[in-house]
């Protein structure tokens, strides 16, 4: 009956550790709702991967050999084969979107360009900590604010720190709420945030939001030919729910495709949360340098807004700048709240959302111009 | 060294290419929608 007692005598500091960690995510997953949906899986799977000798991960028995864990198959087929979860995914999330914003004001397309700007100079600051191009590429990518994307770079580029990219990811994801509003206070005055930008509302006709998926698929597409399995998924997922004659297929995207693959995503990634790869001070590396990731992106979506005024009669609000990242609606909402609070008649919503939605593009198409770039720097 | 300047090179890359293909989308999306768009009467 000795063997009773294995599992406890193989626990070490490390595993007490992730158990901490997985437990700490479902804690704010339940209590605080920080993107439940994700956070949830993946400190549960944080569990269930580092139980010493768990039979959820791959281990080699005495006399059988190999025997494939659920968690590492999930992972090996569903992510490191084909990147198939995240792609999936990107049909649903494409299926909620509405690009209404950006199409009654396409300028806006801009700012989420450049709000991208946190994803490169992390990759920068990544670098001269040390890390190779895979792996500062996709601590960079964490400044995408779009956990899909940064799921998937990684992954593609090998990087060896799948986990921590993608808990940071999530994490900072859902506090744009609180990064935000610092961010921006620390680069605007009151007297900023309280510029009045006017808003004609337009109608959008149905043949523009049909077109409109197919159009940025081939521009992306051709710019960047490895953002297309990316853009073209996202794209594809709104042309079925443009195209008005699939709604049963748009339920099921938007539904329940999105609910199955975040599920399952959420406890695949676990397979990269095992302890001896995820207790290390890279971990908190990573951690803090997808928070200046956020960071330089508010900054620089703030600056170029106030950039566009030096030029500009007609002066925007520089904070628009600011939700030109891809956590939608967390963003325009920030600003949408900030604008209100400098000026209790001063509404932004409808000009946040548009670059928000824009930064939703810009993401994806950062991530495949980094999927297209880094191997050739290989 | 080596990582820094190919850092470098995908910052000046990179965002060009992200900006480049921001502003093709944005210009056009505007043709789109003046092409699309029916006129008011």
């Amino acid at each position: 009956m000795d063997f009773l007692l294995d599992g406890i005598r193989a626990l070490g500091y490390q595993e007490i550790i992730m158990y901490i960690v997985g437990i700490v995510l479902i804690y704010l997953a339940i209590t605080k709702k920080l993107e439940p949906a994700l956070l949830l899986p993946m400190g549960f799977g944080a569990i269930l991967v580092n139980i010493p000798a768990s039979g959820a991960i791959t281990q080699t028995i005495p006399g059988f050999g190999e025997v494939t864990g659920i968690i590492d198959w999930l992972f090996e087929t569903g992510l490191e084969a084909s990147e198939a979860m995240p792609l999936l995914l990107f049909i649903g999330i494409g299926a909620m979107m509405d690009f209404g914003p950006i199409l009654a004001n396409p300028k806006l397309m801009i700012f989420g360009g450049v709000a991208q700007i946190g994803i490169f100079l992390t990759l920068l600051l990544a670098s001269l900590l040390g890390y190779n191009i895979q792996d500062a590429a996709s601590i960079g990518i964490i400044g995408a604010a779009d956990g899909p994307t940064s799921i998937l770079v990684s992954q593609v580029l090998k990087s060896n720190y799948i986990g921590p990219i993608a808990v940071a990811a999530y994490s900072y994801m859902a506090l744009v709420p609180i990064i935000q509003p610092i961010a921006i206070k620390l680069c605007t005055t009151k007297k900023e945030r309280q510029i009045r930008m006017e808003y004609n509302p337009k109608n959008i006709s149905k043949r523009t939001r049909i077109i409109f998926p197919i159009v940025v698929t081939f521009i992306a597409g051709l710019i960047a030919p490895s953002s297309i399995s990316l853009v073209g998924f996202l794209m594809f997922g709104n042309l079925i729910k443009e195209c008005g004659v699939l709604d049963n297929l748009t339920d099921t995207a938007s539904n329940i495709l999105t609910n199955l693959v975040t599920l399952l995503l959420g406890i695949t990634i676990a397979s990269t949360m095992k302890a001896d790869a995820f207790v290390q001070w890279d971990t908190l590396l990573i951690m803090g340098l997808g928070l200046v990731a956020f960071v330089f992106d508010t900054i620089g979506g703030v600056l170029f807004g106030k950039l566009i005024n030096l030029f500009s009669k007609k002066k925007i609000n520089p904070m628009i700048g600011a939700a030109g990242i891809s956590a939608f609606p967390m963003s325009c909402r920030v600003v949408q709240k900030l604008g209100l609070e400098a000026d209790p008649e001063n509404h932004l919503l409808m000009h946040a959302a548009g670059a928000n939605v824009a930064g939703q593009i810009a993401s994806v198409v950062a991530g495949g111009v980094i999927l297209t770039l880094v191997p050739m720097m290989m | 060294m080596d990582n820094v300047l190919k850092a470098l090179e995908l910052l000046w890359k990179g965002m060009g290419s992200v900006l480049i293909a921001m502003v093709l989308i944005c210009i056009a999306t505007m043709i789109l929608v003046k092409l699309t768009q029916p006129k008011n009467k």
